[in-house]
């Protein structure tokens, strides 16, 4: 049954070990890294806006909105909760162009550093809505690992 | 980034204001009808907070961008952005209110926004910014040069967070203003947004701390004659 329902914003991971929705709203460029471990029921959401964290990327900014740090922390407390990296599965969703402008590159280059992070991480993508002009509401049930995508004009699908 | 003090954050509000009068006047002249200007929102929050402060998520509104770029500031480089929202039904009835004039008649029955509505919107918000930058430039005494108006029609999240993911590699803080407009006799209610780069910021506070410590200064020294 399900235990409750949590917004993660962007620059946040969550995971948690019971049944629960975890909701990432307003996903332009953002991306939602939906991850699941079906045997366990562990399941976690990161929400980032950024791709790689570069080397020289000043101390007080947070780390959770780059895509390769927020998907290690993410592992590593799914890791913690019991969960093992072998037996995670994901699903993304986000990466979007808003704007009918080439200097808006950022959804572009999350989804390809996304896609390079878990793939370094023998992670396997079964699902995906990436890309695109349109942004997305993301809605992550932890209890079976499914997940709702629906867009600002009401129209929704499952994955 | 560094604490502002109450004088820098004022002024700042100040020269901000001076923006969205001459925009609002400019706006007053295109629709000819009253309008009223909010006294601007200025507020230092996290990044990820940014875009829940400033309104619903959820809401549908039209997003027109305009980059900013400044010759004197920051050599050619991108120094901020001009972002104006248009709530649905502000969009609806202010695209409305400017294509009649031109006698283009909107099909009110539809909900959804045409081409001609949207070029509009963006078209009025290249000249909003346009008239407040102008006066924003004379008073701070730089040239800031626009790029072209694009626009978005979505959620206002999924639109915000991507403006702002273009400035979350570099600032862990972000100034907003925010300043809305309301048109008599009409509910539209647009609003703009100024964000800026970390280091244009930084240069504009120097620039306001120096321009009101010479003001600050004048006014000592005058009281110190009339005192004598």
């Amino acid at each position: 049954m399900m235990v409750g329902k949590k917004s993660v914003w962007a620059g946040e991971i969550t995971v948690v070990d019971k049944p629960f929705l975890l909701e990432a709203i307003g996903l332009g460029s953002c991306i939602a890294v939906c991850l699941y471990d079906e045997i366990h029921g562990i399941g976690g959401l990161a929400h980032i806006m950024l791709g790689h964290r570069p080397e020289k990327t000043r101390e007080e900014i947070n780390p959770l909105r780059y895509a390769d740090k927020a998907i290690d922390e993410m592992v590593k407390q799914m890791i913690d909760e019991g969960s093992k990296q072998y037996n995670l599965k994901a699903k993304i969703f986000g990466g979007s162009a808003m704007f009918s402008n080439s200097i808006f590159k950022i959804g572009d280059q999350n989804i390809k550093a996304v896609k390079e992070k878990l793939a370094e991480k023998k992670i396997k993508i079964i699902a995906e809505d990436v890309g695109g002009k349109k942004g997305r509401n993301v809605w992550f049930n932890t209890e079976d690992g499914s997940v709702v995508v629906g867009n600002a004009f009401g129209k929704t699908r499952e994955y | 980034m560094q604490e502002l003090t109450k004088l820098e954050l004022d002024s700042i509000t100040e020269i901000m204001a001076i923006g969205a009068g001459h925009a609002s006047k400019a706006l007053s002249q295109m629709t000819e009808k009253r309008i009223k200007v909010k006294v601007p929102k200025v507020e230092m929050r996290p990044l990820e907070k940014t875009a829940e402060i400033l309104g619903n998520p959820h809401e549908v509104v039209v997003t027109v961008y305009i980059g900013l770029k400044s010759g004197e500031m920051d050599g050619q480089k991108h120094v901020g952005s001009l972002v104006f929202v248009y709530p649905m039904e502000s969009a609806i009835e202010l695209s409305r209110l400017l294509l009649e004039k031109e006698d283009y008649k909107v099909d009110t029955s539809n909900l959804e926004l045409d081409e001609m509505q949207i070029s509009a919107l963006e078209e009025t918000s290249n000249i909003l910014s346009g008239a407040s930058l102008a006066a924003i430039s004379k008073v701070l005494n730089v040239e800031i040069i626009e790029t072209l108006p694009y626009s978005s029609y979505d959620s206002l999240g999924a639109t915000l967070s991507s403006i702002l993911a273009e400035i979350a590699s570099k600032t862990q803080e972000v100034l907003t203003f925010k300043t809305s407009f309301k048109i008599e006799d009409h509910e539209i209610k647009p609003y703009f947004m100024l964000l800026l780069e970390p280091r244009t910021l930084k240069k504009l506070i120097n620039k306001v701390d120096t321009l009101f410590h010479d003001l600050l200064a004048d006014y000592v020294e005058e009281e110190y004659t009339e005192t004598r």
